[in-house]
């Protein structure tokens, strides 16, 4: 049976009958200019007789036509009742893990859709994974959305673009409307049924965990917990924050519904199992209340030093709490002084000998790319240099020049390396905190990357452990009477529709084109 | 793209020619229709000087005026008050309708009243112009001689009759007619009542009044087929009527009633009345009127 996506539309066909009353007095007539109409009274009696209506203008019927038309292809017909072809789209959100004493959020979801699909009758189905909007699941008659795993791990969303949809098929949504993007996204899509499940709607989560070394002290750790109160009631929870299974310390924690906070931890001793955070007791969504991460990316980095290197070269090394003496094999950095040979994926720091050349304080320039070098180093420099560099390569970046000399070259190729010809043994330097200032500054622009900056973490987001439905959509109870209807396509409508639009165009220029010619012939 | 001129009079050669043919119909009035007034400005009195015109044959050559002769290189004969000279206005319908359907109606009518113009001239009448559509829309006062046929045919060509909306009241021109005149009507007798109030009150003040039915058969043949709206462009009154022969012929039979009730109305007030179809040249039809006219 014929069914109409958007009915409503159907009341275009009430045009029809307005087209054909706005025709009735006849069609629109050819004016003749004539020295007088006395001449014709005798001649009109014969064309209109009394009581006689006249016929209305048949391009009534062509106009009635596209609105007719226009309308039908509007309202999107297509067949009601027979075998939908249906697309559900499952939210595996994080939120769908949700669990209560009927099971998970996505279990009930499977459930909850498998019934509306036996109330639809439909038999050709598939399921998508919003997370996997790429795979396919399909199912058969009763049991359609057996083939989609319950079980399967939780990811975020890859939503794709509303315009991907296949037209020709029924496109459900099953979400649990905690998802805002989701949501958004459900909005553009051409869903035609949101199947929103009922449900807990109390959860606590860790929604990110951070640690990093105290700058000063290179066994401190400082740890930061971000947490979440995603439900729609003031909830109270512990944090404790573990090291393996061994808990470090405890917080007790009260959050408003939707607020969030960040709580502090300063750990004398860095543990050598990965940190992890619980909240307790738990809740519903048991998959957010705990979070770990590793430490590793904290630990100090294995740095190899030339042995041709002066020995304060060696005790700045020494000194800086993110780097640790190595073998050359297993170092990540190389500290040389020329006698090193090119190590294997390790980022370099080369420092220049050779006779002492003073440097004129006035003519020191520092790129606009070395401002951090700048601020901690300009003070802290000394009054001579030792050899020369190479000119800068193309790709080079000059990090401090004396005049148009380059001092520190930070050079592009993989490994990183930086060159430096600034005097390492220059009186007052190598002894004062110049040398190692300089020893940290030139390893962070070698490996990219602040060492004494590096964090450890992990982070859901917000969204993940957000329960509350954000917006009503659809309700289960309206699933078996919801109308499912397979959309036709509507070209061919809409192409006759354009047909009539062209002839009746053709048709009203011919006209004009007449009434004008015969104006010109009957006037001056 | 050049204009094209609505109003082309005709050349100098088929002026003289109407002229010196239609000067035995003009020259002496015939006795005037019962009813009529014959007043002559200075009746049987005097040889007074009063212009010059072409030779005809059967003029009396004791007045060629023989050294205007010699300068002209055509025979002049002299002009006298006492000669049968008279007032006359040229009453030319301005109105939409004879520009309704074409040009050819109008620009016969103007041939027509140019070439009435310059024999009446020729023979030492007076003559004056007057257009007349709602009211008079042009006026020429009167003049006499040659010398005021060029200020006639420049008013005639000025004249542009409104495509839209101008109607014929031929009664606005009575008042303008003063003294002893005689007139001539050309129109085409579309209006209230066929015109005939205002061709009573001419017929009261002119001396001898001539009617001149332009009428054009084609313009009664609707072009193309179906039903059409006809639209009055005097007074915007519209129709529908279908474009076959069966109308043609209706309007045909309307024209001719109008004729006829015209050719009534002249014959019992006194007045020479013509259709002209336009089709037929208009040398041939006002010859044909005047000779029609002295006859009568």
């Amino acid at each position: 049976m014929i069914g109409f996506a958007h009915p409503a539309w159907l009341l275009g066909l009430l045009l029809a009958p307005v087209i054909w009353y706005l025709h009735r007095s006849g069609p629109l007539l050819q004016r003749v200019p004539v020295a007088s109409v006395e001449l014709w009274r005798d001649a009109t009696a014969t064309a209109s007789r009394p009581g006689r209506r006249p016929r209305p203008d048949p391009a009534w019927r062509r106009r009635a036509a596209i609105a007719v038309l226009l309308s039908l292809a509007l309202a999107s017909p297509g067949w009601r009742g027979a075998t939908p072809r249906i697309t559900v789209w499952i939210d595996d959100s994080l939120s769908m893990r949700m669990a209560d004493a009927s099971g998970s959020r996505l279990q009930q979801a499977l459930a909850l859709a498998q019934r509306a699909l036996d109330a639809a009758g439909a038999q050709d189905v598939i399921a998508r994974r919003l997370s996997e909007p790429a795979r396919q699941y399909r199912g058969l008659g009763n049991n359609a959305l057996s083939a989609l795993p319950a079980d399967s791990q939780p990811s975020e969303p890859r939503l794709p673009p509303p315009e991907s949809l296949d037209r020709s098929r029924l496109h459900w949504l099953v979400t649990d409307g905690a998802d805002a993007a989701v949501n958004a996204w459900a909005a553009t899509a051409p869903i035609a049924q949101v199947l929103q499940l009922p449900g807990a709607t109390r959860n606590v989560g860790i929604t990110r965990i951070s640690a990093r070394l105290q700058p000063g002290d290179a066994s401190t750790l400082a740890v930061q917990v971000r947490v979440l109160n995603g439900g729609s009631e003031r909830e109270s929870r512990t944090l404790e924050l573990l090291a393996g299974t061994s808990r470090l310390e405890a917080r007790r924690v009260e959050l408003d519904a939707g607020r969030a906070a960040a709580l502090d931890f300063v750990l004398t001793a860095v543990p050598a199992t990965p940190l992890g955070a619980r909240l307790l007791p738990g809740d519903a969504l048991a998959d957010d209340d705990a979070l770990r991460i590793d430490l590793a990316p904290l630990a100090p980095l294995p740095v190899t030093v030339d042995a041709g290197c002066p020995a304060p070269v060696a005790r700045a090394v020494r000194a800086h709490p993110a780097l640790q003496s190595s073998h050359v094999e297993a170092a990540r950095l190389v500290v040389d002084c020329g006698g090193v040979p090119g190590g294997r994926g390790a980022a370099r720091i080369v420092l220049h000998q050779g006779a002492p050349t003073a440097l004129d304080a006035s003519r020191l320039f520092w790129s606009q790319a070395a401002a951090d070098l700048q601020r901690r180093l300009s003070d802290h420099l000394p009054a001579s240099a030792r050899g020369r560099l190479e000119p800068p390569r193309s790709g080079d970046v000059v990090l401090l020049t004396s005049g148009t000399t380059p001092l520190i070259v930070s050079r592009v190729g993989s490994p990183h390396s930086v060159e430096s010809v600034l005097d390492i043994e220059a009186p007052g330097f190598a002894s004062g905190p110049g040398l190692p200032l300089l020893i940290a500054a030139l390893a962070d622009v070698a490996l990219g990357e602040p060492l004494l900056g590096r964090t450890a973490g992990a982070d859901r987001g917000d969204d993940s452990s957000r329960v509350v439905p954000l917006a009503a959509t659809a309700s289960a109870a309206h699933i078996a009477a919801a109308p499912a209807v397979v959309p036709l396509t509507i070209l061919p409508l809409l192409l006759l529709a354009l047909a009539l639009l062209a002839w009746d165009t053709a048709a009203l220029a011919r006209q004009l084109a007449r009434s004008r010619a015969a104006l010109r012939e009957s006037t001056i | 793209m050049a204009q094209r001129d609505l109003n082309p009079l005709p050349d100098a050669a088929e002026l003289r020619s109407f002229a010196r043919a239609a000067a035995h119909l003009l020259a002496q009035h015939p006795s005037p229709a019962p009813g009529a007034r014959t007043v002559r400005r200075r009746a049987g009195v005097g040889l007074q000087h009063l212009d010059h015109r072409d030779y005809v044959p059967g003029d009396d050559v004791r007045h060629i005026d023989w050294r205007l002769t010699a300068r002209r290189q055509r025979p002049i004969l002299r002009q006298f008050e006492a000669e049968t000279s008279s007032d006359w206005f040229l009453l030319l319908d301005a109105s939409s309708s004879m520009v309704a359907g074409g040009a050819a109606r109008w620009q016969g009518a103007v041939r027509a009243t140019a070439a009435m113009a310059f024999a009446l001239l020729e023979l030492g009448n007076r003559v004056a112009l007057v257009a007349f559509a709602d009211e008079v829309v042009a006026e020429c006062p009167s003049g006499r001689g040659a010398s005021h046929f060029p200020t006639i045919a420049r008013t005639l060509r000025g004249l542009h009759p409104a495509p839209r909306g101008a109607r014929s009241n031929l009664a606005a021109c009575a008042r303008r007619i003063r003294g002893t005149a005689s007139g001539f009507v050309i129109s085409d007798f579309l209006g209230p009542a066929d015109l005939r109030p205002g061709l009573a009150a001419l017929r009261e003040r002119c001396v001898r009044l001539h009617a001149l039915l332009v009428e054009d058969p084609r313009e009664l043949r609707l072009a193309g087929d179906g039903l059409r709206e006809l639209v009055d462009v005097e007074s915007g009154a519209t129709l529908s009527c279908e474009a076959d022969p069966l109308s043609a012929e209706h309007a045909s039979q309307a024209q001719a009633e109008l004729r006829q009730r015209l050719r009534r109305f002249a014959t019992l007030g006194g007045i020479a009345f013509d259709a002209w179809d336009v089709a037929v040249p208009w040398q041939r039809a006002l010859i044909g009127h005047l000779a029609g006219a002295r006859a009568a």
